[in-house]
């Protein structure tokens, strides 16, 4: 087992085996070649991409499944061009908060591509043309009613605990 | 830093395996052809800076994260601990 102390999660122990290794490290972090996968249940998140060699440093995840059509190029195309082997691909997008909106945005500009057998992977670069590294996750207008229509089914419940959630 | 001239047509060699052919040229603007191994990603400055600001935000922002991901997608969880609460 590897111990990692002092992470954003507390001191977390992993598996050898579950550590995924990214040669080149993600952009912007070249040093960073070694991460595992911590996961999450519940919400959109698959989980966090924590580094073995910086405690402090992890990458919130979700799986790209859910977008129709990505990535382009072809999922064997990307990979051979990122020297991986070109079957048995899974695919992540690094996920943050909108500053100013604060909904849920994913990257889809620079996907995580990983070898699932070998456990190797790549931060790969698309067309800057036709994806976004913010690209926002749900229509604010659509969240917006949803939020109001959830809140209002609690209040017709009678529920004091959520009458005070909805007011705030 | 080292600057070099150059010509149309003719190239640098970075390393062993990495060439610049200088393609084209006007007064405004260069055409670069760049030859690398797989595996060494190229790409333009500013889209390189892009992705470097987004993964820097993503490391960063992560308490917010977690809370507006379980506010966003986890409505059941939200009442049962309001039931919890009473």
């Amino acid at each position: 087992m590897i111990r990692i102390e002092g992470t954003k999660f507390g001191a977390v122990e992993v598996d050898e085996t579950a550590v995924i290794r990214f040669p080149n490290g993600l952009v912007g972090f070249p040093a960073e070649t070694e991460f595992v996968l911590l996961e999450r249940s519940g919400g959109k998140l698959v989980g966090y991409l924590q580094s073995l060699r910086t405690p402090g440093l992890a990458f919130p995840v979700m799986d790209a499944a859910q977008f129709d059509g990505y990535p382009e190029p072809s999922l064997s195309e990307l990979a051979s061009g990122a020297g991986l082997p070109t079957d048995d691909l899974a695919v992540l997008v690094i996920v943050s908060v909108n500053p100013q909106t604060k909904l849920l945005q994913a990257n889809l500009l620079a996907p995580l591509l990983v070898h699932v057998a070998s456990r190797t992977a790549a931060q790969c670069v698309l067309d800057p043309q036709r994806f976004s590294a913010t690209h926002t996750l749900a229509d604010p207008i659509a969240l917006a009613k949803a939020r109001m229509e959830a809140a209002k089914a609690r209040l017709a419940e009678g529920d004091a605990a959520a009458k005070v959630a909805a007011g705030a | 830093m080292l600057i070099i001239r150059r010509r149309v047509g003719e190239r640098i060699v970075i390393g062993s395996n990495i060439e610049v052919t200088v393609a084209s040229a006007t007064k405004k603007m260069v055409r670069l052809a760049i030859q690398a191994p797989k595996g060494i990603p190229v790409l333009r400055g500013e889209v390189h800076d892009a992705v470097v600001a987004a993964n820097v935000a993503a490391s960063e922002g992560m308490i917010e994260l977690e809370f507006i991901d379980d506010s966003s997608d986890g409505e059941d969880e939200a009442s049962e601990e309001s039931h919890d609460s009473d």
